[in-house]
């Protein structure tokens, strides 16, 4: 890819400088905050108290140790897992199912209304719907301190996204695609998913990847329907935690790392993958 | 023909299972929630009366509301504007594909992969007034003076907190803009430098017009996503000190949590829907009308 814009030559060498400095300097704000919480994670508590620059003399596993046990982060992580992953399988099967007769029959006005149903869940904020939803999981379905019912709010919260997407990429496959299956006497369901979904892989992967980031960082859901131990994910977890711990700023920041680990080695192994996933979406929308 | 159209009847089927469970969980709660705010519930009891907007009317001359809509006003216009110029500014300085930008590129989204509850904790420690990082490092380098109480100033949390989703969110605002960037034909760019034009109008006139649709996508979802931000303040500051940094999300979260009133809460859910609707789509309509097409 060829730069845009050329400059002649000893200017281009000197904005070069310039631009790599500002580079630079914006790499360090962003990666000073996430680096610097390390140090006291592996400070001793007496040394954390002479102040949070002091390097840490040895590496000090202990707080890892405490703060994997005393936060249940196998139980959390677990939870997490359960949440993310039923919402994310349960997403993209109801998502492209519901998609499919609203890319292919766009013309169709019950497909159409559905359509634009679906797009105003892009912009309800979730505190327009906390409170009735709160009183309908608490007291009408029994749904609170269970784990499916956060998977069902977040099914509800996820799908709109999901059904904008797939339906943009349905309308771009050539109709010729279904006039030929249908003369092979090939049934609507199997059309979808053996025709239709393994086109459908590259705007799937932006959908996975942009839920799932949602899916696992976010507390408010649990926050709301969850509170007893054994059932909070990971971010509800690390919300209470500090709240418990706020004094011991060692054990607190350890639980705060081990929580970002995970989802940070899948974002450095398959960066690639997320970038493009996620301009796919973008440019397509 | 029959035939056909019995068999296209199973399409209605497909659309069934998402929508009765988008509008069971999503659209019905909207429904009820909107008729709460027409009522006199308190979240508990059994008695409820229909008292039309009368609460609307409520919330709208509690001085405390009217702080938190402007504050969520002030949030959403300077997040959303300043974001893009980051954004934009970094997608033009990574946009060559070398290697040493694409380890830019990477360390710049990385925040974004990363939760809000995380990043609220990350810079509650770097806010802190005694022994947070910002004000250590300063004395440390002789500058003790400029220390500031970050958070704990009502004239300058608000900006501290805003500060914090640029932060994270400048990176994948950047994603985008290098998405339209490497859409934009390179025929333009070819015309624009045999025309002999300077930096400036090269931008201007090629290529922020065909960076419009990337530009309208980020606007908007910034725009969306700011009128709904809630970890980053809920942490930080849970809308203090005072009311400084109060923002509706916040205020829907305390009537229906802390003092619980649902039917003032809902009325303060039902502005903040319409405020999100109505900007989204007014920006929507005005971006999109600056869209071009030079094909």
């Amino acid at each position: 890819m060829a730069s845009a814009i050329q400059v002649s030559r000893p200017n281009m060498r000197r904005s070069g400088i310039f631009l790599r400095s500002v580079l630079l300097i914006y790499a360090l704000v962003i990666l000073f905050p996430l680096l610097i919480v390390i140090l006291p994670t592996f400070q001793s508590v007496q040394q954390s108290s002479q102040g949070i620059l002091s390097f840490p003399k040895q590496l000090n596993f202990s707080n890892y140790a405490n703060a994997w046990e005393q936060s249940h982060f196998l139980t959390a992580f677990r939870n997490s897992l359960i949440i993310t992953g039923s919402t994310l399988i349960l997403n993209v099967v109801l998502g492209a199912l519901a998609s499919f007769p609203i890319g292919i029959r766009g013309h169709n006005r019950l497909f159409k209304s559905s359509f634009y149903v679906f797009i105003v869940g892009l912009m309800l904020p979730f505190q327009a719907v906390m409170i009735p939803l709160y009183h309908l999981m608490g007291r009408v379905l029994k749904l609170t301190n269970t784990l499916p019912g956060p998977i069902f709010v977040y099914l509800a919260m996820t799908l709109p996204l999901s059904i904008f997407f797939f339906t943009q990429f349905i309308r771009t496959i050539p109709p010729e695609i279904e006039e030929a299956s249908v003369l092979d006497g090939c049934s609507y369901f199997r059309m979808l998913w053996q025709i239709y979904f393994p086109l459908l892989r590259p705007i799937t992967a932006t959908i996975v990847i942009e839920n799932m980031i949602f899916l696992w960082n976010d507390f408010l859901v649990p926050l709301l329907l969850i509170d007893v131990d054994r059932l909070k994910p990971i971010m509800l977890t690390v919300y209470v935690f500090f709240g418990n711990y706020s004094n011991e700023w060692n054990l607190a920041f350890s639980v705060l790392v081990l929580s970002a680990l995970p989802f940070l080695l899948l974002f450095l192994v398959l960066q690639k993958q997320f970038i493009e996933g996620l301009s796919a979406g973008a440019v397509k929308g | 023909m029959y035939a056909r159209s019995r068999s296209e009847r199973v399409l209605y089927l497909f659309v069934l299972p998402a929508m009765a469970v988008y509008l069971f969980f999503y659209i019905f709660p909207m429904f009820q929630g909107l008729y709460y705010s027409m009522t006199d519930w308190n979240g508990f009891g059994t008695v409820m009366h229909f008292v039309g907007l009368k609460n609307y009317w409520h919330v709208l001359s509690d001085p405390h509301v009217l702080t938190s809509i402007g504050n969520t006003f002030i949030y959403t216009v300077v997040v959303t504007i300043l974001s893009n110029v980051i954004g934009l500014a970094l997608a033009l300085m990574v946009e060559k594909r070398t290697r040493e930008n694409n380890i830019f590129r990477t360390i710049f989204f990385t925040p974004a992969v990363l939760s809000p509850v995380v990043i609220s904790f990350v810079w509650k420690y770097m806010y802190a007034p005694n022994s947070g990082v910002i004000n250590t490092f300063l004395s440390a380098v002789g500058l003790g003076s400029l220390g500031q109480d970050w958070l704990g100033n009502p004239g300058l949390a608000l900006s501290s907190v805003m500060f914090v989703p640029l932060w994270q969110w400048g990176g994948n605002v950047m994603i985008v803009y290098l998405a339209g960037l490497i859409n934009i034909p390179m025929q333009y760019h070819e015309a624009a430098r045999i025309d002999g034009v300077n930096y400036v109008q090269h931008f201007r006139h090629v290529t922020l017009p065909l960076l419009m649709p990337a530009l309208t996508f980020n606007f908007v979802i910034s725009t969306i996503g700011s009128f709904k931000t809630f970890a980053f303040i809920f942490i930080m500051t849970n809308g203090g000190p005072g009311w400084s940094t109060e923002v509706l999300t916040l205020t829907v979260y305390n009537y229906t949590i802390y003092s619980p009133q649902f039917a003032y809460g809902s009325a303060v859910a039902a502005l903040l829907t319409i405020f999100v609707v109505l900007f989204s789509l007014v920006e929507l309509k005005i971006l999109t009308r600056g869209e071009v097409s030079y094909s």
